[in-house]
Formats: structure tokens, sequence, C-alpha cells
């Protein structure tokens, strides 16, 4: 009687095998098929370990088509498909959860490189900014109100703490553009090389992507990395042609989207 | 230790699923009760719970999960059964239940509910862990008749005879999935009756009914489509057999309207009036 450990260690390594059932046993090793499964009335029994091993790998395409549908048009079925199988390969799931299983997808199209591997790579970056900020928690509303109480020499010295539902990326190619375009059902061709900052956020049940200027971009990163907003407005005004005014409305529509979580009066 | 725990009889509800979540929010559908996916609501603190919150407020929730993992030879996921404690504390979950099966093994997870060798060690393995996970979670834990598309040559018996053992050496429940029965009959060649007459009827605390997909050689439960009359006949001879809780109608694959997959469960009602009508005529 074979050992229970040794028998589910034999029909995993077998239904996850990359070629096929046979290769599977022979990778195995230790026991034959038919000594590990009986013969089915209509099928062998490479034919019944054959729905488990292909199950295992269109289960977990499809969770990646889910979480990446832009990135799939982008490449094509069959090569998002040869993809998916090599990425169940490095990166097997570990966790009870599919949650996060897609979540190196875009460090691995990076390393893998290939045609188009900078595009696909950040498109894959934002569409799991999209996923991550979907299970992150959302912030509450800043109490402004009560900021507004103090002077402006505290609100010069006022740092925040970014919103778990927030992510804010520079990309080289315009992979935003490209994921709405995809989003309105067009054919959107794989972009050349130009430098777009978007912020991706959730407020309550809906996701948003949000695309800045340089400006808003450092002014964001400044304000999230801990930078005073006394500060972030001085060094804002040295990049170019903007008013406090300005810079005060982003501010202000952003506190509104709650990008920030928490505010210190230093 | 004994876990005592009141099995509601909660009527007839739907499987809550991510398509639906704006319909029940908006309109409040007459539904009984909801079962959930236990593992779309745990390592999230997004918009599945925001849902989630609100519909656990208006229908009782029950939990089903599909990652425990209860036959497997790898250590228990204590992380992963404080995460099922912790939700069912937020959403006042009725019961917690998941499937005879095992998902994975040296740490990792294939996501499917793999069979389970039906011999000695196996049935002492899986009660020593059951006992462990309701002992954790201070309730008796339910478990599901799996589907299956093979069989271990090493098995000693039959499933419906391990199920029975198993629950007896565990004092767990049964989660009958009739649709299972009829998609394992069939892939394995048994008769479903006889199986339904082998299993301890009086341990069943919910039923599950489902579409599945029938291929030339085999079916695979896909939750696909309505239920067929074959499935719903289990269900009425499960009922005629003595066995009474609330049922449940999963579908997870082209899922239609909300109100298409309600009035599908909804037909369990009629099939079971008849039982009931035969019954007192006899």
């Amino acid at each position: 009687m074979t050992e229970l450990r040794s028998l589910q260690s034999w029909f995993f390594t077998v239904t996850t095998d990359p070629v096929d059932v046979a290769s599977g046993v022979a990778r195995a090793g230790q026991l034959t098929l038919e000594s590990v499964v009986r013969r089915g009335p209509r099928q062998s029994a490479a034919e019944r370990i054959e729905i488990y091993r292909s199950g295992y790998y269109s289960r977990l395409v499809e969770c990646l088509a889910d979480d990446y549908p832009a990135l799939k048009h982008a490449l094509g079925d069959e090569a998002f498909e040869e993809l998916c199988h090599a990425y169940v390969r490095a990166h097997p799931s570990r966790s009870p959860s599919l949650n996060y299983f897609g979540r190196h997808f875009s460090q691995f199209l990076a390393q893998r490189g290939g045609a188009s591997a900078g595009f696909s790579s950040e498109l894959a970056q934002l569409e799991w900014a999209l996923v991550e900020v979907l299970h992150a928690r959302e912030s509450d509303e800043l109490p402004l109100l009560q900021l507004s109480e103090y002077g402006p020499d505290a609100w010069a010295r006022a740092r925040f703490r970014p919103s778990a539902a927030l992510r804010v990326f520079q990309f080289a190619y315009p992979v935003n553009a490209y994921f709405q375009s995809f989003r309105d059902d067009q054919e959107p061709a794989i972009p050349s090389l130009r430098t777009t900052r978007v912020a991706v956020y959730r407020r309550s049940k809906l996701l948003w992507r949000l695309e800045l200027s340089d400006v808003m971009y450092q002014l964001l990163t400044w304000l999230l990395s801990g930078v005073s907003l006394g500060e972030a407005l001085e060094r804002s005004k040295q990049l170019g042609d903007i008013t406090e005014e300005q810079i005060m409305t982003w501010f202000g529509h952003w506190t509104s989207q709650r990008f920030f979580d928490a505010v210190e009066l230093g | 230790m004994s876990h005592g725990a009141r099995f509601e009889d909660l009527g007839i509800g739907v499987g809550l699923r991510t398509v639906h979540y704006g319909h029940i929010v908006e309109n409040g559908p007459a539904v009984d009760w909801f079962e959930i996916l236990s593992e779309n609501y745990m390592n999230t603190a997004g918009r599945p719970l925001h849902f989630l919150d609100q519909i656990a407020e208006r229908y009782p929730i029950v939990m089903h999960g599909v990652s425990l993992s209860i036959g497997s030879t790898d250590e228990l996921d204590w992380d992963y059964l404080r995460g099922l404690k912790e939700l069912r504390q937020r959403v006042g979950a009725r019961w917690v239940s998941d499937h005879l099966c095992w998902t994975g093994v040296m740490g990792k997870n294939s996501h499917d509910l793999l069979p389970m060798p039906f011999t000695e060690e196996a049935l002492r393995h899986t009660a020593a862990r059951i006992r462990a996970v309701q002992d954790f979670l201070g309730a008796p834990l339910v478990l599901e008749n799996p589907s299956s598309y093979a069989e271990f040559a090493e098995s000693t018996t039959d499933e419906a005879t391990f199920i029975a053992e198993l629950l007896r050496e565990a004092d767990a429940r049964l989660l009958l999935d009739v649709n299972n029965v009829y998609v394992s009959a069939f892939n394995h060649g048994f008769d479903a009756s006889e199986y339904l007459k082998r299993l301890p009827l009086d341990r069943v605390v919910q039923f599950h009914v489902a579409g599945h997909t029938q291929h030339d050689t085999h079916i695979i439960d896909s939750h696909s489509g309505p239920v067929i009359d074959a499935v719903w006949q289990l269900l009425a001879d499960a009922w005629r057999l003595g066995a009474r809780a609330p049922l449940l109608l999963e579908w997870d694959a082209d899922i239609p309207e909300f109100e298409q997959v309600h009035a599908e469960a909804l037909r369990a009602k009629e099939i079971l009036k008849r039982v009931n009508d035969a019954g007192r005529a006899a």
C-alpha cells in the first residue's frame, strides 16, 4: 500500500506536468499510471488524469486572463496562453487564494524580454494595479474641515499618508490610453514610446484611472513620499508656470478622491 | 470535543456571484439566503467586502470554501483558517463548508478539488484534520461530496461508505451535492441511488444542485446551465430517504440574469412538494 503522501505527490506531479500525462508519469517516477489510477467505464487511466492536468492549466490561464484582459488583447490569444503557461511553471500558486496569483506577471514579462516586452510589462503593471486597488482598503474622508481651524503654518507642515487604494505610475508607453481604447472596443495598435503618468484608485465600488501631467505627477509623488505640503508647493512652482491656485485645485481633487489616508500636522 | 450547532432550515438559496452584486444590493430580491465562496472575501479589504457587508445585513449567509484542502498531507494552513474564522464572525455565517478533497501538496496549490483515495490511512488522516479544524472554528465542519474524474486503484472502499465512516469518526456534517453524485456516478459507473442509500443522510445539513457539461465519455461539474431532471430526481430520492436540509443552486459559468438563476433554484420547491404529497398519500 502506497502512503497517502506519496500518492498525493505523484498525483500532483502528473496533473501539473506542462507536457502531458506520460511526461508527468515519467517525471514522478516510482509508480506506474495503472497502479495509481483505475481505468474508468469509458476512459483509460491516462484520459481520466488528463482531465485534471488540462484543468490545472486552463484554470490558471483563465485567472490571468481575468486580471489581464487588455494584455491578452495586445498579445493575441495564442501568445498570451503560451506566456501564461510559462508563468504558471515559473510561479506555481502557493496560496489558498487566487486573488494575487498574477502579481509577478509584469516582472515576469520584463525579465522574459522579447518584442514589445517593455510595453507589455507596463500594461501588465497598470492592469495589476487595478486588481490591487480593487482589493485594497479605501481611506476614510480626511477631516479637512477640522484642519481649516489650523493656520497656514500648520498646513505648510502637513504631511500625508497615501491611501492603500491608490497607485501612481510613470510609464514609458501610453498604456492607459491603450487600456482605454481596449475598453472602448477599439483595436488599438501597440503604441510607440511616450512618457505618461497615471493614478489608479478606487472610490467605493468604482475603479478610476486619472492621467496626470508631469507637474501633477511630481507633486503627487512628493506628497505620497512624505514631503510636507509647503515644501511640495515650493518645488512644484519651480517646475514651470504653475500657480498656487492650480496646485491647490489639484490637491483638493485628490483629497476629495481620498488619495490620502491620514494627515499629520508636523 | 463535540461542537453543537444549530442548522436552521434556511429555505432555498442562491450562490452569490460577482455579476449579481449590483442587482442584489439595488433590488433586494426575495431570496431566502446566499452562499458565498469563502476565498473571494479573504485576503481582500476592498470591493468584494463592500458588497458582502451590505448583503450580509439583509440575508443569512453560509460560507462555502474550496481551499481548505482537508485531505492533504501538507500541514493545515492556520493563516487560512484564521481568515476563515474572521470572515465567519464578520458576516455571521450560519455554517462553514468545504469539500472532501485535497487541493495541493508540497506547498503548491492546484486550485482544483482533487480526489481522495478511499483507504484506512486517508480516513484516519482526514478525520484528525477535521477534528482539528472544528476545534479551531468552535463549530462543526460541513463537507461536500465532490465530483471526480479519477479513482485510486488503492481505494479499499467506495466513496459513500468512506464519507459515512469519516463523518461519524470526526462528528462532521454533510453537504449533499446531488449533481456531484450524478456526475461521479456517470464518470465511475456506479449506481447513484445505491450511493445515496449508503450515505449518512441524518448528517445532511445542506443540499447543492447545479448544472454540468456532458461529454461522450465523461461529465464535467461545470456549474453551467439549468439542473437536469435526473439531478432533480436524485434530490427527490434523497428527500424520500429522509434527508431534510436547505437547498442551494450553484451557477458559475455563463451566468444568466439573477432572476433566472433564482427561478431555477425555486424549481426545488415544486419537486419537493411532489415528494411530500406522495409521502402523505402513501
